[in-house]
This record gives C-alpha cells, sequence and structure tokens, in this order.
C-alpha cells in the first residue's frame, strides 16, 4: 500500500504550497471529489483558504490520521484545538466548509455555540455582522413571548 | 460565498430608498453575515432551547429559522445523540411538607438543579411521570389515567389529552397504565392507554391509542394476551415504551417484557432475564438498549448490569461495586451513570465503570427516598395547541395555605372525582 503513496500539492489564496499524502488530504470530501474526478492536476489550488489557516487544518488531518491514536488522546488534542482566537477559529470554519470536512466543521460550529450560548441578541448582530430587521415593536412582542430566556 | 453576499449587501443599500413602492423582495439582514447560512443553521442546532428562543429576535432569518421543521429536527436529533460524559435528568421529588410533586432539571455536568414549572394541577396528590420522548414528558394521574399532559418543560408549552371514549369501569378494571411512544416515521407522538382488569380476573389488557397528528383514540389487538399492574410503561428507549407483564398461556404464568412496537403499531413481547427471591430489579435505557439493574435488598453495595441483545436475549454486562454503598437505588442513565440516594437524602452519580462519583445532587425540600429519575433530551418540538406554563404564582401558593389553615387534608380530597376537585376550588 505505502510503496504507492501519492502525494498532492494544495496552494492557498496566498500562493503557498503544501505538499500532503494524498490519503490524508482526501479528508477533505472537496478534494476527494476532485481526485476522483481526475481532474487534479498537478497543484490543487484553495482558493478561499489562507495559509495560516490551511497549517492548522493540515495539522488537525494529520492527528485525526495517525494510526492507533487513542479516542482520549483525539479528545484532548480537540479540547486545545478549538482554544484559539476567534478569528481563527471562524477562518477555521469558511475553511472546513469549503474543503467539506464535516467532522472538523461540527467539532468548530460546536466550540462556536458554546461561546455563544451566553450572548445577548444585539452581541450576537454585533459579533456575525447581522442587521436588526425587527421593528422596536416586533422585537418586544417576541421578548414577551418568553420572557425567562431573557432572565 | 463571501462575494455573492457582498453584492447583495450592495443592492439591498440601494434598493432601501424606493423599498415602499417595490414588488422586491425585503433586505436580507443577514447578507453581510460572516457565516453563509449553512454554517449559521449548525452553529444553531447546537445550541440549548433558551438561547434560541433568546436568539428568535437576532432577525427575522433566524426566527424563521429557529420554527423550522427541519431545523427542530436537527436540533432534538443533537441534543438527544448519547454522550459518554453526561445525560440530562428529570427528577421527580415530593415537597417534603406539602403533597406538591416537584419536577427538577439537571440539564449539564456543572449546572446545578433547576425546578421546573409544572403545568400540572397543584392540588393533586396523584402524579406519576409517564416518561420522555423527543423532549416531551408526558404526565398523568393514576389509577384510572386522567389528565394526560404533554409538556415540553424547556418551552414552557403543555396540552391536556382528551380521554378516550371508552371508560374504565369500577370493580371491572383495576386502573389504567398509560405510555407514551413516538414515531419518528411519522414525527408523531402516541399515547397508550391500557386498560387493566382487576387481578383475579386474569383478563389481558385492552389497548387503546392516540395520535397526536389526529387526537383520535383507536384500538389495538393485544395479540400477545398480556396483563399490566403499573400505572404506566416501565421505561422508554428510543420511543418505544417497555412494561413489565405477566403472560398467561398454555405454557402456564410467567413475568414478560412487552413494548409497542411503533412502526407495526403493536405489542410484542421479550422475555425477562432470570431474577432472584431476595433481589430487587430495575428496567432501564442503558445506551438506547433495554438493561436491567439487579440488586440485593440487604447488601447495598453491588449492583449487576444487565442487558438485552437482540439476538443473545439477556447477559450479564458487569457488577458495580460501590465502595461507600448507598441507602437506596434510584437508577441508571442513559449512558451509565448510577444514580443513588445517601443517608443524608443527597443524590450521588456514580461512574458505572469506576464507580466514583461524578457529582453530588441536591434537591431543595424534597422528601427524602421520594426522587425518581428520568432521561431526558430538550427539544424546540411542540405539539399541536399548546399552552404557555403559568408560573405557580404566588396566589396558588396562598391557596394552599388557606387549605392548610382550615385544616383540609389535600390527600384525602384529591380523590378521582372531578367534581370533588371542582369543589376544592371553589372552598379556595
Amino acid at each position: 500500500m505505502s510503496s504507492s503513496t501519492k502525494f498532492l500539492t494544495l496552494k492557498t489564496n496566498d500562493k503557498e504550497e503544501f505538499v500532503l499524502d494524498e490519503a490524508i488530504a482526501i479528508r477533505s470530501q472537496t478534494i476527494k471529489n476532485m481526485v476522483e474526478d481526475d481532474c487534479v492536476s498537478n497543484v490543487i489550488p484553495l482558493p478561499n483558504v489562507d495559509s495560516k489557516t490551511m497549517i492548522k487544518v493540515i495539522e488537525y488531518w494529520k492527528k485525526h490520521s495517525e494510526e492507533g491514536i487513542s479516542k482520549d488522546k483525539l479528545m484532548d488534542f480537540d479540547k486545545a484545538f478549538v482554544k484559539v482566537d476567534q478569528s481563527i477559529l471562524y477562518a477555521l470554519i469558511l475553511a472546513a466548509n469549503f474543503l467539506n470536512d464535516a467532522e472538523m466543521l461540527d467539532m468548530i460550529c460546536q466550540e462556536v455555540a458554546n461561546r455563544i450560548k451566553g450572548k445577548t441578541p444585539e452581541e450576537i448582530r454585533k459579533e456575525f455582522n447581522i442587521e436588526n430587521d425587527f421593528t422596536p415593536e416586533e422585537e418586544e412582542e417576541i421578548r414577551n413571548e418568553n420572557v425567562w430566556a431573557f432572565e | 460565498m463571501a462575494a455573492k453576499g457582498k453584492g447583495n449587501g450592495k443592492r439591498k443599500g440601494k434598493g432601501k430608498g424606493n423599498s415602499k413602492k417595490t414588488k422586491s423582495k425585503p433586505p436580507d439582514p443577514t447578507s453581510n453575515c460572516i457565516f453563509p447560512r449553512e454554517i449559521i443553521s449548525n452553529i444553531l442546532s447546537r445550541l440549548p432551547v433558551k438561547t434560541l428562543l433568546r436568539f428568535r429576535c437576532v432577525c427575522k432569518p433566524w426566527r424563521n429559522l429557529i420554527s423550522k421543521p427541519n431545523f427542530i429536527d436537527t436540533h432534538l436529533h443533537r441534543s438527544s445523540s448519547l454522550k459518554p460524559t453526561f445525560s440530562p435528568i428529570l427528577i421527580h421529588t415530593l415537597h417534603v411538607k406539602y403533597t406538591d410533586h416537584v419536577l427538577s432539571l439537571v440539564d449539564s455536568p456543572e449546572s446545578s438543579v433547576t425546578e421546573l414549572d409544572n403545568p400540572f394541577p397543584f392540588f393533586y396528590y396523584n402524579m406519576v411521570v409517564v416518561g420522555s420522548c423527543s423532549g416531551i414528558v408526558c404526565l398523568c394521574k393514576p389509577p384510572w389515567g386522567d389528565l394526560i399532559t404533554l409538556w415540553n418543560p424547556v418551552m414552557r408549552k403543555f396540552r391536556t389529552v382528551q380521554l378516550p371514549k371508552k371508560k374504565p369501569l369500577l370493580g371491572v378494571h383495576a386502573g389504567v397504565s398509560i405510555g407514551l411512544a413516538y414515531d419518528s416515521q411519522e414525527n408523531d407522538f402516541i399515547i397508550l392507554s391500557l386498560f387493566c382488569f382487576r387481578e383475579e380476573s386474569r383478563v389481558p389488557v385492552e389497548v387503546e391509542m392516540c395520535s397526536m397528528k389526529s387526537f383520535c383514540w383507536k384500538q389495538v389487538k393485544n395479540e400477545v394476551g398480556f396483563r399490566v399492574i403499573r400505572p404506566c410503561c416501565n421505561v422508554i428507549i428510543n420511543g418505544v415504551p417497555y412494561w413489565t407483564a405477566l403472560l398467561e398461556d398454555k405454557y402456564g404464568l410467567r413475568d414478560v417484557l412487552v413494548y409497542f412496537d411503533v412502526d407495526r403499531k403493536v405489542f410484542d413481547k421479550l422475555p425477562m432475564p432470570g431474577i432472584t427471591v431476595g433481589t430487587q430489579w430495575q428496567l432501564v435505557n442503558l445506551e438506547d438498549t433495554v438493561g436491567m439493574l439487579i440488586w440485593a435488598k440487604t447488601v447495598k453495595h453491588n449492583i449487576d448490569v444487565w442487558v438485552m441483545h437482540d439476538e443473545d436475549g439477556w447477559s450479564k454486562k458487569c457488577t458495580v461495586g460501590l465502595v461507600l454503598g448507598f441507602d437506596r437505588l434510584i437508577g441508571c442513565l442513559r449512558n451509565g451513570d448510577i444514580l443513588a440516594e445517601d443517608e443524608n437524602g443527597v443524590l450521588l452519580l456514580f461512574d458505572m465503570v469506576t464507580s466514583s462519583v461524578k457529582a453530588k445532587l441536591c434537591i431543595d425540600n424534597a422528601k427524602r427516598g421520594s426522587s425518581v429519575i428520568f432521561n431526558y433530551s430538550e427539544s424546540l418540538v411542540l405539539i399541536r395547541e399548546m399552552l404557555p406554563v403559568e408560573k405557580e404564582t404566588a396566589r396558588d401558593k396562598q391557596h394552599r395555605e388557606n387549605l392548610l389553615k382550615a385544616g383540609i387534608n389535600l390527600k384525602i380530597i384529591s380523590t378521582d372525582d372531578p367534581q370533588q376537585a371542582n369543589w376544592v376550588n371553589r372552598i379556595v
């Protein structure tokens, strides 16, 4: 098996190139589809991912591809992996989404959910850049439907 | 994705001015959101219900998303997935002083016990928790299975279910046993009402079922021919209710386990494990399969854990040795954690494998020995025509004080007679 190890070159949007074992790279459904459809030339461009984020992604893929790694060790790794600045976390979400790695995407979405659990609607609008399209009266009405949720 | 979003944003800016007269859709407030819609949906589906109710007022698209059936399903799926570290617990206790039933929730390993606003009339002494599935809790009043109440505790909504036209007969029936099932194919809850005849008559139960889509009761054939002698099902696993039952056929009388096959809408039976004299047992949901805890009445240190497998039948999984011992075993949770009460009435949560104490739970004003536990997963699921649960108001508490002052014993008054219930109201 290992005698025919294939390598892929991934090129991020800031022109960095990463050479990666194909078996690891196809954790990304997007890359897997490209490989299966045989539309891989020498270099796979990743227009939506920068190199800083890609380094994290590859770190994750490599750890999760280690043979015989225990569940506990992976859990510890995952816990430490998501302990990053919000900006990195958000970039990772977009990368995981583009690369279509459901496992990584779910883990990071869970971390974001944990972080925003206690926030107010105003804080969420600001953080996610969402406009408030309710009139003050409409918003008041929704608040009154479930007053306890705002306590 | 991002580029597309920006484009929309610009167009929207222009559109604002003439929005009054135009036919076009209102601008999308999430067009500049840092995440595409599917990621927002993924993140939100992992949040507690309370947070989601609050986030309904972030913007209109979020409000709409949170009430979409698909989203509610995904959210339920995530909230009810089995987590080895912790299973949420619904605890039913009696008040130490009054006859009140107290229902509490422990929803995360760190969080404390939260008392819920119970929709059940406070003056009824009889109330059982039938069980919970898909975020809906079923309550009723034994022995006749009255006031069947379906309740979503975190949404604080409930409704009562009209009883079947068929009525149990005093002197003929011994009681009515209630069960709750969830049909995931149809997205429908089913109430089962088992009419139990008096023990000496040895007549199998008669079953009626009611779907929460049609609200019509219809008869279910009891082809197994079993009898039941308890007010509700023992346990609900994956939306399937199980009862311990008696079966008398040409091979003689024996204990069996019966369950309602939700797909086929019929009852079927399973064998029971061997239970020796002098032991106590409890049917439990262990990692979403049927399990049983068996322990000696006298030596309160060891608990045998049995599980049922489709092919092999019952087999002993392990023996849990609790070094400290326990005063009363309460049961176990879906993830295998064992809950027992110590001599001070404190609930201890033990790890089934290591026997170590994972948490201590203290419920205010709970009567010792009254705790019953249920697996629970919170959800946004509602049933047609549910009403908000009123907070137990000061008014209700005043009512009770007045009754006590008048020397009226609520335990006696709370009969099965609705006229008497009205009468209590009138006195107050």
